[in-house]
C-alpha cells in the first residue's frame, strides 16, 4: 500500500510541507571560525538575517497566511528577545538548535542535556513557552541525543537524512519522539550562502542561479505530491531574507498553495498528527529499535 | 553580539527596545521591514554601481609571485587596460554615475584610467595600495596606506578619495575609526543591511556612512576564475552568465519594490568582457526603465544619508 493510499495527511491532502527558518545569525560564522569575532564584515552576513531577513520573511509569511517553524539557538533568543517574541506573537512555532550551534556528536550525554536545557530556557524566556522541537545544528548527533530529547519532553526533532516521511526515534520520554525529514536539497545554504574567509562553501563554489533553485524546489514539491511525502524546507533568514530571494521564496510558497493539495503546517503540527495517526507505526518502530542495534536511538549511550 | 559591525544590535536596535516591550513586539518588527528609506526628489530606490579596479593587485592575495608571472599578471591587467574604456562608454551611454575603488598602485600604473574616471564625474575611493588585507594589519600601517593613497589620487587625478572599500576581505573595527579620523566620508564594505547607516564608533553615532553590499551582487564569486593560482579555490566552474544576471535582476526588483539601496560590486577585469558588458547593458536598461530609480555615487548617497538620518 502506498503512502497516499493509507491517507497519510489530514483532509485528504497529498503531501505535508513544513517551512523552517533558521536564525543562526553571526553564530553561523563563529562556528566556522571562532576568530570571526574580530571580523565585523563576516559577522554582518549573519546579522543581516536578524536585522532584515527575519522581519522580511515574517511579513511575507503573514501576507500568505502561513505559519512557519523558526529554529533559534539559545544565544540568539537571548540577544534578540524582541524578534523572538514577535515570531511567537505572529503565531509561528519556535524550536531550538542548541545554545550556540554546538556539535552534539562532540558532547557527552550530560553535556547535551545541559545545552538543550539552556537553549530551552532562553527561548522560553523570550517567547513565554518552551520549545517542543529540535533541529540539529551542523555536525552530528549521538544515539543518546534522541533519548535526551525524549526525556526532556520534546515531541519532534529533525536531524537525519534517511527518509522523506516522518518516523519515530528515542524512548526516553512518555510519548514517542517524531522525527521529521532533513534533506540537503531543500536547504537554502548549499545554494546561496557565500564568504571568502572563513570560506563558505569550503571550496568557494559559485552562488547558484535563483531561477534554477526555484525550479528544482518546485520539481521536488511535485515529487512529494506524487509520493505523499513530508517536504521540510530549510531556510536561513540571513540567506533567504534578501529582497530578491524573499520574493523567490514567496513564489515557491504560492506554488505550494496553488496546488491545493499540500498541507502546510508547522513541525509541531505535523509531529502531533503523525503521533496521533500512526500509533501502530510507533510501536513497530520501537520494537525495531530494540531489535536492531545501530538503529537511531540504540547506539552507545553517550 | 552585533556591536562589532558598528551599530546597535538587531531589530530591537532600530525600533526601540523599551517601546517594543510595551506595544507588541510583532508590530515593531514588521514596522522595521515596512519603513522605507527616503531618497532625493521622491525617488523610489537608490542604485550604486561600483567597480573595484584591482588590476593584478587582486591576484597578489592568491600568490605574491604574480609580479614574475606574466600570464597571471595579465589576467588582472585586462581590467585597467582593455575593460575600463568599455565600462566608461557603457556608463556614459546610460548617463549613470558610478563609484570606482582603486588600489593606489593601480592608479600609479594606469593613471589615464583613473583620470578618465575622475573626468567623467564618477567617484574614486580607497581600496588599499596593493589590495592589502586590512584585517590583522597594524593600525599605523593602515594609516600610512590611506594617507599615501590619498596623495596618489591627488597627484594622478586631482581628487581626494571620498570613500573606502575593504580590500581582500575583512577589516577590524578600528579601521573604521581611522576612516572617520582621516575624514573619509563613507565605506561600502559591510554585508549586514540593504540601506545605508551611520557607523557607531566609540559608542556614538558618527558621520561615517556605511553603504552595505552583498556577495550575491558581486561578480567575482560568480565569474572570477584562474587555474593557477586557483580561483575559486575549490576549482568550481564559472557560473552561468544568464543565471547570475538573472539573480542580479531578481534582487534589483526586490530592492526596487521595497525602496532600498541596491549596490552592485563589479571588477573591470571580470565584468569587462564583451559578452558580460552586453549582459550588464541589459540589466542597466532594466534598472533605468523603472521610474524613480536614483543612480548615484557613493559620495552622493552618503551625503544624502547624513542629511536625512540625524546621528
Amino acid at each position: 500500500m502506498t503512502a497516499a493510499e493509507r491517507g497519510l495527511w489530514p483532509a485528504g491532502k497529498r503531501c505535508a510541507v513544513a517551512i523552517t527558518v533558521r536564525l543562526d545569525g553571526p553564530l553561523f560564522w563563529l562556528r566556522l571560525d571562532p576568530a570571526s569575532r574580530d571580523r565585523p564584515k563576516t559577522l554582518s552576513i549573519g546579522e543581516y538575517g536578524l536585522r532584515r531577513g527575519a522581519p522580511r520573511l515574517l511579513d511575507l509569511l503573514g501576507q500568505l497566511g502561513l505559519a512557519a517553524t523558526w529554529l533559534v539557538p539559545g544565544a540568539i533568543a537571548e540577544a534578540e528577545p524582541t524578534l523572538c517574541r514577535a515570531i511567537a506573537e505572529l503565531g509561528h512555532e519556535v524550536g531550538q538548535r542548541g545554545y550556540q550551534l554546538e556539535d552534539f556528536s562532540a558532547l557527552t550525554r550530560a553535556e547535551q542535556r545541559r545545552v538543550l536545557q539552556a537553549a530551552g530556557e532562553a527561548i522560553s524566556a523570550a517567547t513565554g513557552s518552551e520549545p517542543s522541537g529540535f533541529s540539529a545544528p551542523p555536525g552530528d548527533v549521538t544515539a543518546g541525543t534522541f533519548d535526551v530529547l525524549g526525556e526532556l519532553g520534546y515531541s519532534w526533532c529533525s536531524v537525519l537524512h534517511g527518509d522523506d516521511l516522518p518516523s519515530f526515534v528515542g524512548t526516553g520520554g512518555t510519548r514517542p519522539l517524531v522525527h521529521l525529514p532533513n534533506r540537503w536539497e531543500l536547504h537554502d545554504a548549499p545554494y546561496f550562502v557565500f564568504n571568502y574567509e572563513p570560506a563558505y562553501p569550503p571550496g568557494q563554489g559559485r552562488i547558484a542561479s535563483y531561477d534554477d533553485v526555484l525550479a528544482s524546489w518546485q520539481a521536488e514539491f511535485d515529487g512529494y505530491l506524487a509520493e505523499s511525502g513530508c517536504l521540510v524546507l530549510a531556510l536561513d533568514a540571513q540567506s533567504a531574507g534578501t529582497p530578491g530571494k524573499a520574493d523567490l521564496i514567496a513564489e515557491l510558497l504560492r506554488y505550494f498553495l496553488a496546488s491545493g493539495q499540500a498541507w502546510l503546517a508547522t513541525c509541531a503540527e505535523i509531529a502531533a498528527w503523525w503521533a496521533a495517526r500512526q500509533p501502530a507505526l510507533a510501536d513497530e518502530s520501537e520494537r525495531a529499535r530494540r531489535a536492531a542495534p545501530g538503529a537511531p536511538g540504540s547506539g552507545p549511550d553517550r | 553580539m552585533s556591536e562589532s559591525s558598528g551599530r546597535p544590535a538587531g531589530t530591537a536596535g532600530r525600533s526601540g527596545g523599551q517601546d517594543a516591550s510595551r506595544e507588541s513586539a510583532a508590530a515593531a518588527v514588521l514596522a522595521s521591514e515596512r519603513q522605507r528609506p527616503r531618497w532625493p526628489d521622491g525617488a523610489h530606490c537608490a542604485v550604486m554601481l561600483s567597480f573595484d579596479l584591482d588590476g593584478p593587485a587582486l591576484w597578489l592575495d592568491e600568490d605574491p609571485g604574480v609580479w614574475h608571472r606574466p600570464r597571471a599578471f595579465s589576467l588582472g591587467a585586462y581590467g585597467p587596460w582593455r575593460a575600463m574604456p568599455r565600462i566608461l562608454r557603457l556608463l556614459d551611454r546610460h548617463g549613470a554615475a558610478a563609484s570606482f575603488f582603486v588600489p593606489g598602485w593601480v592608479a600609479e600604473t594606469w593613471p589615464q584610467a583613473v583620470r578618465a574616471v575622475a573626468e567623467a564625474g564618477h567617484d574614486l575611493g580607497h581600496h588599499g595600495y596593493l589590495h592589502e588585507l586590512f584585517y590583522g594589519r597594524p593600525l599605523a600601517e593602515q594609516r600610512d596606506i590611506l594617507i599615501r593613497c590619498s596623495a596618489i589620487f591627488r597627484n594622478v587625478a586631482g581628487v581626494t578619495p571620498a570613500g573606502f572599500r575593504t580590500p581582500s576581505g575583512d577589516a577590524a573595527a578600528e579601521t573604521f575609526e581611522l576612516l572617520e579620523e582621516l575624514g573619509i566620508g563613507y565605506s561600502s564594505s559591510m554585508r549586514g543591511d540593504d540601506r545605508p547607516y551611520r557607523w557607531v564608533l566609540n559608542g556614538r553615532s558618527s558621520d561615517l556612512i556605511e553603504i552595505p553590499a552583498r556577495w550575491e551582487l558581486d561578480d567575482f564569486p560568480q565569474f572570477g576564475y584562474n587555474d593557477d593560482p586557483p580561483a575559486a579555490t575549490g576549482g568550481d566552474r564559472i557560473a552561468s552568465l544568464t543565471g547570475t544576471l538573472g539573480n542580479w535582476r531578481r534582487e534589483f526588483d526586490g530592492y526596487y519594490s521595497r525602496g532600498l539601496c541596491y549596490v552592485l560590486i563589479m571588477h573591470p577585469q571580470v565584468i569587462g568582457t564583451p559578452g558580460r558588458m552586453l549582459a550588464l547593458d541589459g540589466l542597466l536598461a532594466h534598472i533605468r526603465s523603472r521610474p524613480g530609480t536614483w543612480l548615484a555615487t557613493g559620495s552622493q548617497i552618503a551625503q544624502w544619508w547624513r542629511r536625512v538620518s540625524p546621528p
